[in-house]
């Protein structure tokens, strides 16, 4: 039977997982990585002056500025294709129309993002 | 305006989940719950690599889009059975919880705000790494990843975001492999290659480390 070990070469992914958390790349999720990051002392990173009142996160504003930030549009995928296509073949063309619609997409993302900051 | 000094983190949540009923209870269970874990929560987040996609101001959003996440999702929460349920063991669970709340709220800010994970899903992340993180091995891949080049620390970072621990051989979703796109102006299929040209290169630098320890077993 071939024997399993966890420094195989097929585990690659998760020494970089382990390396990356061991670095603080990771944000833990379980209980005892979360107990490796609690002797981290407080005072080396100050609480900003946002972030010291509980009940404004749940102001109508801040959950309005959330919620906007979550439909965010997504690029039409005809532009993905255009630009794949353009890698894939090598000749940097990309159709007029999906210009227009990557334009299109930034500029309703700015306005989003700038009426979100606005508030 | 009620004390919950005294309270569980588990009993918090579940005040919180109970807003329709008690709003005035659920956001003072919300002020001592998120008084116990702001700095906690803003020190892991602060901890991130340097990545053009978070700093200043999204890591204020991160935090409190997380604990906004954790009120709106407080009723999901399931403490995990466990021999011990002393303090410290119930705080970490909770952190735990909030941890992988922080973590979807990253891959979605790194996504330009697509929702990637369910808050209900985070409570079946679970870790199954059992290498040590001071081995030589760990520290070499430590190494490796410091060395990596802006573009590829940004393509690493969001694969781990998504990455679930035990299991192998992970495609980055499409959602994130557009969003690298995106911000690197090309297309999601040179972002998957090149992840897995990434993952080539740590091979072949990590694999005489890999084979000694194998050996050594």
């Amino acid at each position: 039977m071939k024997r399993s070990s966890p420094t195989s070469p097929l585990d690659t992914e998760q020494l970089v997982y382990t390396a990356a958390r061991s670095m603080g790349w990771i944000i833990p999720t379980t209980e005892n990585e979360v107990r490796a990051t609690e002797d981290i002392p407080l005072d080396d990173i100050p609480l900003p002056d946002a972030l010291k009142n509980p009940l404004a996160t749940l102001d109508e504003e801040v959950a309005r500025a959330h919620r906007k930030r979550r439909h965010l549009p997504v690029p039409a995928s005809e532009t993905f294709e255009a630009l794949a296509r353009a890698a894939r073949d090598g000749t940097g063309d990309i159709s007029p129309e999906a210009e227009a619609t990557m334009k299109r997409d930034r500029d309703a993302a700015e306005s989003v993002l700038s009426s979100t900051k606005k508030e | 305006m009620p004390c919950f000094d005294h309270d569980s983190n588990s009993d918090l949540l579940g005040y919180m989940a109970m807003a329709g009923a008690d709003p005035e209870g659920a956001r003072a269970a919300f002020s001592e719950f998120y008084g116990r874990h702001v700095d906690w929560v803003h020190r892991m987040v602060k901890r991130l690599p340097p990545n053009r996609s978070i700093s200043g101001q999204d890591v204020v959003d991160i935090v409190q889009d997380t604990f906004l996440d954790a009120y709106k999702g407080a009723g999901t929460f399931k403490p995990m059975a466990s021999a011990s349920t002393d303090c410290d063991t119930e705080r970490r669970q909770a952190r735990a919880w909030l941890g992988g709340i922080a973590k979807n709220v990253i891959l979605q800010h790194l996504a330009g705000g697509i929702l990637l994970t369910d808050v209900d899903d985070i409570n079946a992340i679970s870790s199954t790494t059992d290498l040590s993180e001071e081995s030589a091995l760990v520290t070499a891949t430590r190494e490796a990843l410091d060395s990596l080049e802006e573009r590829d620390n940004d393509i690493l970072l969001s694969w781990l975001y998504e990455y679930k621990p035990g299991q192998k051989n992970q495609r980055m979703s499409n959602a994130e492999s557009r969003a690298l796109a995106e911000r690197w102006q090309t297309s999601p299929e040179n972002i998957r290659q090149r992840r897995k040209r990434i993952f080539d290169q740590l091979r072949e630098t990590l694999q005489p480390g890999q084979v000694a320890l194998e050996k050594s077993r």
